[in-house]
């Protein structure tokens, strides 16, 4: 004979959805992981990053061609062995963005860097890209 | 007000996305927290409400300031709280919340007499 505690759960999920609603009425908002891809453009390289949360190096694909950076990965979402799932919220995703870059960059100078499920990836310039100062010389 | 003291003071409250599974041991509850890192977590469990803080800074160019992923969970009155263990992988946090001995499932030896 196997004892069951099934009664906590419908209790468990009745307080936590009126907490979930207290939350959403005191402050803040949801969110689901995959982030939006932010760029920034300093005067030697463009510097973009993203969340993405339970994705691994090998299931992250960078490709620059041209002027073009495709993003592309996936993370998948699964029940631990031996687990009955409670609440499931966090969802499994598979993305691919592309982006014309503002700037001609140099696939040798790239950079990136995947920690705590947040992209940062660092390309830079081609020098051709680069701002130059023009010495002004009284004649 | 300084600027400076402006910029550190703005933060945003964020309610990450929850996975909450059972087993016959305990609990466990997975959150999508990315950027926090293990020190800048707080979880803590007080008269069965379970309660998830993880903070993070945000560069500059994302708009800066410190965004806060909170969320709060009743959890089963039978959960042993000194045993309740908690860690991030890759963005992702994982809390571990063990059932207290004695409320375990035990499987009855039924013997033929």
């Amino acid at each position: 004979m196997l004892f069951r505690f099934d009664d906590f759960d419908r209790t468990f999920d009745l307080m936590n959805q009126l907490h979930r609603r207290l939350d959403r009425v005191v402050a803040g908002e949801r969110t689901d992981g995959l982030g939006q891809v932010a760029l920034h453009e300093s005067e030697d390289a463009l510097h973009l990053s993203v969340d993405l949360p339970g994705v691994k190096e090998d299931d992250l694909e960078i490709t620059l061609q041209q002027e073009v950076l495709t993003l592309s990965g996936h993370r998948a979402v699964e029940v631990p062995e031996g687990h009955r799932p409670h609440l499931r919220e966090r969802r499994p995703f598979r993305f691919t963005r592309s982006f014309s870059l503002p700037a001609a960059v140099d696939p040798e100078k790239a950079r990136a860097r995947l920690e705590d499920g947040v992209l940062h990836l660092q390309l830079g310039k081609a020098e051709a890209a680069r701002p130059r100062q023009i010495t002004v010389t009284a004649g | 007000m300084s600027q400076i003291a402006q910029k550190n003071e703005r933060r945003r409250v964020l309610h990450p996305a929850v996975d909450v599974f059972e087993n016959d041991d305990g609990l466990m509850l997975r959150a999508d927290v990315p950027g926090v890192t293990d020190d800048a977590l707080d979880v803590q469990l007080d008269n069965g409400l379970l309660t998830v803080v993880g903070t993070r800074t945000l560069p500059e160019f994302r708009g800066g300031g410190v965004i806060e992923y909170r969320r709060r969970f009743h959890v089963p009155r039978d959960i042993d709280g000194a045993k309740v263990t908690a860690h991030i992988d890759r963005g992702v946090l994982s809390i571990t919340l063990p059932k207290s001995e004695a409320a375990r499932p035990r499987l009855i030896p039924i013997t033929r007499g």
